[in-house]
């Protein structure tokens, strides 16, 4: 348990550490930013601190960083590439992981509808609704929802999928525990004055 | 028969034994997977192959197979090695979880991952049914003198009693356990998922619980913005008097004298909550070093920034100068 706290209290700091040093970048930018602009940038320099404190290990936090730097303005590249000195490697072993996973799902479509139309071929009968079918309409139908989710998700194949989100599910939990006492603090400090 | 029966009363007999051993191998087996097999392997012939009905049925088995490589223990060992992975789990969760880590890791040796060579797997599934059928060696470990070749690129799972050998249904089958096992240490993550089983629901709370994160990030980053005018907030506001009076007697117990006596405050003020301090005190040896560095992140940050923070304008919070 203690080793567990140590180890979080790390990635705490890691991700505070960060996301402070993406929001002076953000603030040197822009001086008058609207309250939309503001939660925009907090937000996404929280995103890219707490993507980074995996180092480009996992496909959700290599997706983010790619994500990030594609989307919208030069300011997001620069974001990502002064803050963030190895978004040069981030940005390869995305694009390469990408390739390899696109082409291992079009084989595994092709292998999938060749199997289908094999059960087809047979089960001429009537369709007994079993719950075990059913069962697996629903797995799957949660699985895809679970992809939607998880960013970087959609390539990947179950097992590194549960793999994925648990780290992710570890990672945002960090991020909401910092962002929630910060912002406790600056309220703290807003009512005492 | 007879063979078969006198053979299952020595496992039953040293089942007990192999158990207790089991554990051991599997430790090594992280290190260095072909070395602690091979170590594994002779020592389940050291042990098992001394009565002369096992060395018979070894005769007998090796020329029925040719590929086979030792396969797993009996159903009734599974049950305690489960155990032990919770606490592999607990240490490896927030550690980045690589796929290697959790491979190995599994305390039943009942598989090594390999790519295949030369010799195609049917070929071995189907040794795997005739030595089924042949014997009793589902809860064998005992035709290993093949091993003695090195265990090399084969996934290599032993069939279970009961159950189909095929090639197609085993490595669905290692596929199924993988996917429980993970859904074990999402199950110790996602709170409330203890008392669920199957996947679909399992799937439906994780499916809940990062949504809601999610939502939650959003939120708190919309707070954020309100409650602040400046995005560059972080340390002006929350160094107000108060604060600092406040947690003044804490800040001394907690960082040593090789930190600034104002730096303390900094990271004491951005986590008021008293759980945090708590933990902080319970970890200070570990925590030296990152608190140390971002000492000197903070202050230096500070140190420049400071007039053009002030300049800013941070709206109502003009009460301090923090010269």
């Amino acid at each position: 348990m203690k080793a567990r706290m140590g180890n979080s209290m790390f990635l705490k700091h890691e991700f505070l550490k960060k996301w402070i040093k993406g929001l002076h970048i953000y603030s040197n930018f822009k001086k008058d930013m609207s309250i939309l602009e503001r939660k925009k940038a907090i937000k996404l320099s929280a995103d890219v601190a707490i993507a980074s404190t995996r180092n480009a290990s996992t496909r959700w936090s290599r997706t983010v960083m790619a994500n990030i730097s594609k989307n919208e303005t030069n300011k997001n590249k620069i974001l990502v590439e002064q803050v963030f000195s190895d978004s040069g490697v981030i940005k390869k072993k995305a694009s390469s992981g990408l390739m390899a996973c696109r082409n291992r799902i079009k084989s595994k479509k092709i292998l999938r509808r060749s199997h289908i139309t094999q059960i087809r071929a047979r089960k001429m009968g009537p369709h007994a609704v079993k719950a075990s079918s059913i069962a697996k309409k629903l797995v799957k139908n949660r699985t895809q929802v679970l992809k939607s989710l998880v960013p970087g998700g959609e390539n990947m194949d179950e097992i590194s999928l549960i793999k994925e989100t648990l780290d992710y599910i570890v990672s945002l939990r960090v991020q909401v525990d910092v962002m929630r006492r910060l912002a406790s603090a600056a309220e703290h400090s807003t009512k005492s004055l | 028969m007879e063979k078969k029966n006198m053979f299952m009363n020595e496992v039953n007999c040293s089942s007990e034994q192999v158990q207790n051993w089991f554990f051991n191998p599997n430790l090594m087996v992280q290190n260095d997977p072909l070395a602690g097999e091979k170590t594994v392997v002779k020592e389940l012939i050291g042990r098992i192959g001394n009565s002369s009905q096992i060395s018979k049925l070894n005769t007998d088995l090796r020329f029925a197979t040719t590929n086979l490589e030792f396969g797993k223990l009996s159903r009734v060992s599974s049950n305690q090695s489960i155990t032990s992975t919770p606490e592999n789990a607990e240490s490896r969760e927030n550690s980045s979880i690589t796929p290697k880590e959790i491979g190995p890791n599994d305390a039943n040796c009942r598989k090594r991952k390999a790519i295949p060579r030369g010799k195609p797997k049917p070929i071995s599934s189907s040794n795997v049914s005739s030595e089924n059928s042949e014997s009793s060696a589902k809860r064998s470990k005992s035709d290993d003198d093949k091993c003695a070749d090195p265990p090399k690129d084969y996934i290599h799972v032993r069939a279970r009693r009961g159950q189909a050998t095929d090639a197609h249904s085993l490595a669905e089958r290692v596929r199924r356990e993988k996917i429980g096992e993970r859904m074990k240490f999402l199950q110790d993550l996602v709170p409330g998922c203890n008392k669920v089983t199957g996947k679909a629901v399992m799937l439906d709370e994780i499916i809940n619980y990062v949504q809601s994160l999610q939502r939650q990030v959003e939120f708190l980053s919309m707070k954020l913005a309100t409650v602040n005018p400046n995005v560059d907030f972080n340390m002006e506001p929350l160094l107000s008097k108060d604060m600092f009076q406040s947690r003044g007697a804490i800040h001394h117990n907690l960082h040593g004298p090789n930190l600034h006596s104002v730096a303390p405050s900094r990271i004491d003020v951005a986590f008021p909550s008293n759980h945090f301090n708590d933990a902080l005190d319970r970890n200070q040896s570990k925590q030296q070093l990152p608190i140390n560095n971002f000492n000197e992140v903070v202050s230096t940050f500070w140190e420049d920034d400071l007039h053009s923070l002030v300049q800013m304008g941070i709206g109502q919070n003009q009460t301090q100068s923090f010269h």
